[in-house]
Parts: structure tokens; sequence; C-alpha cells
């Protein structure tokens, strides 16, 4: 053998970048960036459209204009925030579901393996390669409504505002990485991608449409009788609400609640007593994290269990050429 | 590079892929491999390319274990699997280049070798396309491309010939045979013309086990047993040709090699040759020999003489 292997590249190097190459190219990517960019660009619109009327005062949030633009709409679309929340589980769907069992029924898989990498190398680049792509789109759409709100109000975000929204991009990050990861365990699960995919789609409507229906009905069938005390009362809530925190996009739905709305103090049930002589001011950046630090936990447990078993079955698959 | 593989077993579950087996191929040596389906071709390959790791027994290439030191094991082989599966979303130059790079060679050389094995592969025309536009004697090609791009000591081709045209295959037979002064290369195929085209040893495999293994020349002599000789006599009486032929000593059987001819198939006894006695008896009968043909086995008789036997 010649010297020709002197100074190599580093493998793992290889395959991400040939991974984000790939998925930045596929048509798959370009329809849901179009369909994320589209919407995103619509509800930006509708906050801008009457965005006067949202910052008029009388709420301890109109002094934050930047997270207005977040959260706020017409009415004529949803906020940014809610088309998020609803659009990225589908983007990370989107992003991982074929991610393993196309290659292996291409027979691209074996290919990859007989090359002198380890085999957790293609797993790991795949979700790497999918997350910084994601990542460089929630960070780019971050700043595309912060540019257009530096446009539209003239003044520019407030530190407290401009940190909020960073930490809102790593969220989203951290939920549509949730999301892929639990896809990228369907594509090492199933052998056809189309069976993947509806697994992931299958539980991504789930929690969205039936699982709220569900906790309902198990609210309504353990409801208290009428005489209860208020503890009695709150601790049902609570209950309740621990059901509803299964939910991935209850967690992500109360962690950025938080960070764009500095006036929620709390995400619990609150007595009438604990409310008497509470001055609605917003909560610093610092409480408001502390608020939702365990929502941000039980995502990326969720994401690293996800991947974890995703590891271990590919792991241990024997993968045969087709 | 020399290989050996040392007493592999292979099992899937209850069943033997591989059952204890045994051989050593020599650098700058081509082995054919021959075996019906399922006889354990494939895997045997993929355990010499680190691929799977066999239940018991080693395999070594110049010295370096496949389970000790896998890694260096696949950065000296080339390994082109059955059915080339290759993206075909990329273009030639990207493909290679990613393998290229996968495999270790290093920054500065990668370009040099990607063009140079554009070039012995015959991929010039074709090295902007996508892997998915190419006919698929361009695709094994840039299969065959990849395998060598990292200038391995040792070639392992999978059914390298699978699906090609005539002109593909004799194309990609000469590509091999000029791989093979070079390096060391186990071939395997279910054309057996193929494998005595191009490999200097044959290695028959059947349900795991090893049950020939020598030349092409070897192996057809070993299956020969008796000889067998095709005698065209020019005589108006085909009987009395028939009778004078088996009353030689030599001879065991004579038979009618075809309907209304003076053509016939000799056998002599085990370790005698019966040319010469054929020949002095035409002459002290003044009969015209027409055809004194030795009849061969061909590898394909071996192989299923071989294969049908075992099962």
């Amino acid at each position: 053998m010649t010297s020709i292997s002197t100074s190599q590249t580093n493998p793992f190097g290889v395959i991400v970048s040939k991974e984000i190459s790939d998925t930045v190219k596929s048509w798959k990517f370009i329809i849901m960036v179009a369909l994320v960019l589209l919407t995103c660009t619509g509800s930006l619109v509708a906050a801008l459209d009457d965005f006067t009327a949202a910052i008029k005062g009388g709420s301890a949030d109109d002094d934050f204009f930047f997270l207005k633009l977040y959260t706020h709409s017409n009415g004529t679309l949803p906020s940014f925030l809610v088309f998020v929340s609803f659009l990225g589980p589908l983007l990370g769907i989107s992003m991982g579901f074929d991610s393993i069992n196309t290659e292996q029924n291409k027979g691209t898989l074996s290919r990859l393996l007989a090359q002198p990498i380890y085999r957790d190398y293609i797993l790991n680049a795949k979700f790497i390669a999918a997350l910084t792509v994601l990542s460089a789109l929630f960070i780019g759409l971050g700043l595309l409504v912060l540019g257009f709100g530096l446009i539209f109000i003239g003044i520019p975000p407030t530190a407290d505002e401009l940190s909020r929204i960073i930490i809102f991009s790593i969220v989203n990050i951290i939920y549509v990485g949730f999301w892929l990861n639990l896809s990228i365990l369907f594509s090492v699960k199933f052998r056809q991608a189309a069976t993947s995919a509806l697994a992931g789609i299958s539980i991504w409507l789930f929690f969205t449409i039936f699982y709220t229906m569900i906790v309902n009905l198990i609210a309504k069938a353990l409801a208290p009788v009428r005489f209860i005390s208020e503890y009695q009362m709150v601790s049902f809530q609570r209950f309740i609400q621990s059901f509803q925190r299964f939910n991935p996009g209850q967690l992500f739905n109360d962690v950025t609640t938080t960070l764009l709305r500095p006036s929620v103090r709390s995400l619990g049930p609150l007595t009438s007593e604990q409310t008497i002589g509470a001055i609605p001011n917003p909560l610093p950046l610092g409480q408001s994290i502390m608020l939702v630090w365990p929502q941000v936990v039980a995502l990326i447990g969720g994401t690293l269990l996800f991947f974890a078993i995703a590891y271990i079955l590919f792991m241990r698959r024997e993968i045969r050429s087709r | 590079m020399d290989i050996l593989v040392k007493n592999i077993t292979k099992r899937y579950g209850a069943q033997k892929a591989l059952d204890d087996l045994s051989f050593e191929v020599k650098t700058g040596e081509i082995l054919g491999f021959l075996g019906p389906n399922g006889a354990g071709k494939t895997t045997t390959m993929k355990a010499i390319t680190c691929y799977i790791t066999p239940n018991e027994g080693d395999i070594t290439l110049g010295g370096k274990s496949v389970h000790d030191s896998p890694d260096e094991v696949k950065k000296s082989i080339g390994y082109l699997p059955e059915n080339n599966p290759l993206y075909l979303d990329m273009t030639i130059l990207d493909y290679l280049n990613f393998i290229g790079e996968l495999q270790g060679v290093s920054k500065s050389n990668i370009n040099s070798q990607v063009e140079k094995m554009i070039r012995i592969c015959g991929l010039d025309q074709e090295k902007h396309k996508k892997i998915g536009e190419l006919s698929k004697g361009y695709k094994q090609r840039v299969g065959l491309a990849q395998a060598l791009i990292h200038d391995p000591e040792v070639l392992i081709l999978d059914e390298p010939t699978t699906g090609l045209d005539p002109n593909q295959i004799i194309e990609i037979r000469k590509l091999i045979k000029e791989i093979g002064r070079e390096k060391t290369v186990i071939l395997s195929s279910h054309i057996l013309a193929e494998v005595e085209a191009t490999c200097d040893r044959v290695l028959i495999i059947n349900k795991g086990k090893i049950v020939a293994d020598g030349t092409p020349e070897s192996l057809r002599k070993e299956a020969q047993g008796t000889e067998i000789l095709k005698v065209g006599l020019s005589v108006s009486d085909r009987n009395e040709a028939y009778k004078a032929l088996s009353d030689i000593d030599e001879v065991a059987t004579v038979s009618f090699a075809a309907a209304d001819s003076c053509i016939f198939e000799v056998e002599s006894h085990v370790g005698k040759t019966s040319v010469e006695s054929i020949f002095k008896m035409c002459v002290s009968k003044g009969w015209f020999i027409t055809q004194l043909t030795p009849m061969e086995k061909n590898l394909e008789d071996v192989f299923r003489e071989l294969t049908q036997s075992a099962s």
C-alpha cells in the first residue's frame, strides 16, 4: 500500500458534512422549510398588522415589544409561537423518519460499515447533522423575526428580550430534537420508511389532538364532589396537570409561554390566598428560567432516552445487505 | 498481503453458514470463490471485511486479526459488495471523495487519488454525472473505483459482473486481471467461465465447507478420473468399428456419440490410456480417423459434481 493514508480527515466530520449536504438538497427538507418560512412570515405579518393595539398598555407584558412579535396575532393567522409548536414536531419527524431504514434498504448502510469507521458514527452523525440544520433554521427564523421587528419598531431589543429570544430558540431546537430522536428511533426499529413516518405522525397526532381529550375525560371521571376544600381542589388540579405534562407539547408550551410572557409567574394552580398582594410585575429572566427548568429537563431527558434506545437497538442489530 | 482464514464458524440461530472454514490466499493471487446460493460465499467475504464477526476462528490479513485490529484490516481491504449499493444522488466525484475521506486518504492526496481511479476505471466522461443516471456497467465501475480509492492491498469482489452485458463483463474482467497483478483479489461468482478466465485458483464452497481447492486445471484433472475419448472413424459398417474398439484391452466402454454416425465415446480403464491402441488398430484395419479428441470435464461439471454430491 502506498503512503496515502497520512494526515487523514476525521471520518465522523465527513459523514456529518455529507448528511448535512444530503439534507439541505433533499426535497422533503426544502418543502418543510418552505412551509415553515411561509407560515412564520404570515404570522409575523399578522403580528405586525395591529401591533400598536397589542402594546397600548394595561398588561405587564406590554413593555416587551419584541416578545410580542412571537406571541401576538391579529386573529387572521395563529402567532409565530403557535406555528412553531405545531410545525416543529413535523419538521423533526420529517428529518429523521428515514435516516437508518432507507440506508439499509438501499444497501448503502453495509457499504458504509465496510469502511474503517465505528458503527455509532453513523447514528450519531445522522442526529448531529439533522440537529445542526434545524438549529440553523430556528436561529435563522428567530433572527428574521427580530430583524423585522427592528425595522418596524425602530428601537433595539433590551438585553432581557434578546436573552429570552435566544433561550426560546434553544428550547425550540430541544423540542424539535425530541421529535427528531423519536423518528430516528422509529427509523431504526421499522424496516420501511413509510411505517416509521406513520408511527411518528401518529404519536404526534395522539399528543396534539387526543391526549388532551383523554386527560379531560379522566379529569371528568375523577372530579371531586362539589363541597371540597380549596387545598383538595388545588391538589386535584395538580394531579390533572401532571397528567398533561406527559405531553411534550404541553411541556414546550409551558416553557415558551413563560419565556415569552414574563408576566407569567406560576404554571400551577394557585389559591386565592397565594395571589393576594401579588404585584403583576414581569418576572426577571432568571426566575422565568427557574420556573420552567423542570419542563426543559424533561424535554432533554425524553430526547436522550429516545436516542439511547435508538443507539442500543442500532448497535445490537445485525445488518445484512439486501 | 496474505489472507489467512483459520477455522471460522458463523451461526445464524441454529443454522451454520460457515462450518470450520479454513484457507489461505497468497499475495498477488486471484482467488475465485464458487458455490451454490446460500453456500457461505458472501458470509465469508463479509467476515474477511470485518462486516460480521465469526462465532469461532480468526482471520488475519498480513498478520493482523479481524478481532484485534478491525480498523487496520478494513483500511487494507477494498470491498465491492453484492448488488453494489451506491448513493444515487451523489456525483461520481463527490462519492469517490466521500469514500476516500472515510478510508483515511489524506486531503492532499484525495484529489489525485480520485482522478487516478476515474482514469483506471474509465469514468472520465461521466465523472460529473449523478450515479443514478449511469448505466449498470458504469455503476459497477464506480463500485470498483470506490473499492480501490485508498489503494488497498486486498480486493474483495462479491459477484462483480452480475447484471452486466457481455461487453461490460469482458471489460470488468480485464480490469480485475490488471488489478490482480499487484493485489490479492478474492472474487465470488456464479459464472464459472468467469472464474476460469480470471482466477489463478478456485475454491468451491458448499454448506459452509470447502469441497474443492485448486487451479481450474487441477480441479478438472482431479475430477476427470478416467480418460474419455471422442473417436470418429470413416468406415462403412459402424457396428464393426464398435466391436473393434470394444476389443481393445485398455478400453472399458464404448458408446455411440450420435445416432447414424460413426462417432464414438470411448472410456478407458482407470489409469490407462487407449489413444495409441486405437491408432494402431485403425492403421492395421486401414480405417481413416476423422476425430480423436480427449473429452475434458469443464469447471461446470466439477462444480455440479461437487455441490450436488455434497447435498
